[in-house]
């Protein structure tokens, strides 16, 4: 489970456009709010 | 999503990102993402790595699918907030942005823990010296 004040686990996945994310990266800049969503159905 | 869209230009002037993820294929996030007009990226889980290994994922639906959950994660990947939800529902993006300009630019929070100050010693010592 990720505690807040905990390490999240790194992200590098595609996004829908084929472009790389990585979380480490994205997190230099300010937060980043990551919603997680049940998809399609 | 479409409530997050539309305080997206809220979380961008408190100094955030925001990203949103699911097992989805590539073509099916991006489909949706058109149809929203959703101005975030769409990171596709597809092998279910990221909602195992943040916990999120149910695998009892649907082949595996990630949990609702919202997070914020600061510098060094901290997790300032973390959110996971049994059902459909998630929290509301106003008490999210709330929480980011309360404390924008993912600055620490600081410390509950109450320190004393010098002036807190000399009241004691003189409390015990009177008894």
């Amino acid at each position: 489970m990720l505690v807040e004040g905990g390490i999240a686990p790194e992200i590098v996945l595609a996004d829908s456009a084929g472009a790389l994310w990585r979380l480490s990266a994205q997190v230099v800049s300010g937060p980043v709010v990551l919603l997680c969503y049940r998809g399609h159905w | 999503m479409a409530d997050y869209r539309d305080h997206y230009p809220q979380i961008l002037a408190a100094g955030a990102t925001l990203a949103a993820l699911s097992v989805d294929t590539p073509e099916q996030s991006e489909s949706l993402r058109l149809a929203l007009q959703l101005p975030f990226p769409i990171l596709c889980d597809t092998e279910r790595r990221v909602i195992r290994e943040w916990n999120v994922y149910n695998p009892r639906e649907r082949g595996g699918i990630a949990k609702p959950s919202v997070f914020v994660i600061d510098a060094d990947r901290k997790v300032r907030y973390a959110a996971v939800d049994g059902v459909a529902t998630r929290r509301p993006p106003a008490e999210i942005l709330r929480m980011l300009q309360k404390n924008p630019g993912g600055q620490p929070i600081r410390s509950k823990v109450y320190m004393p100050r010098p002036a807190d010693w000399f009241r004691a010592l003189r409390n015990n010296l009177r008894r």
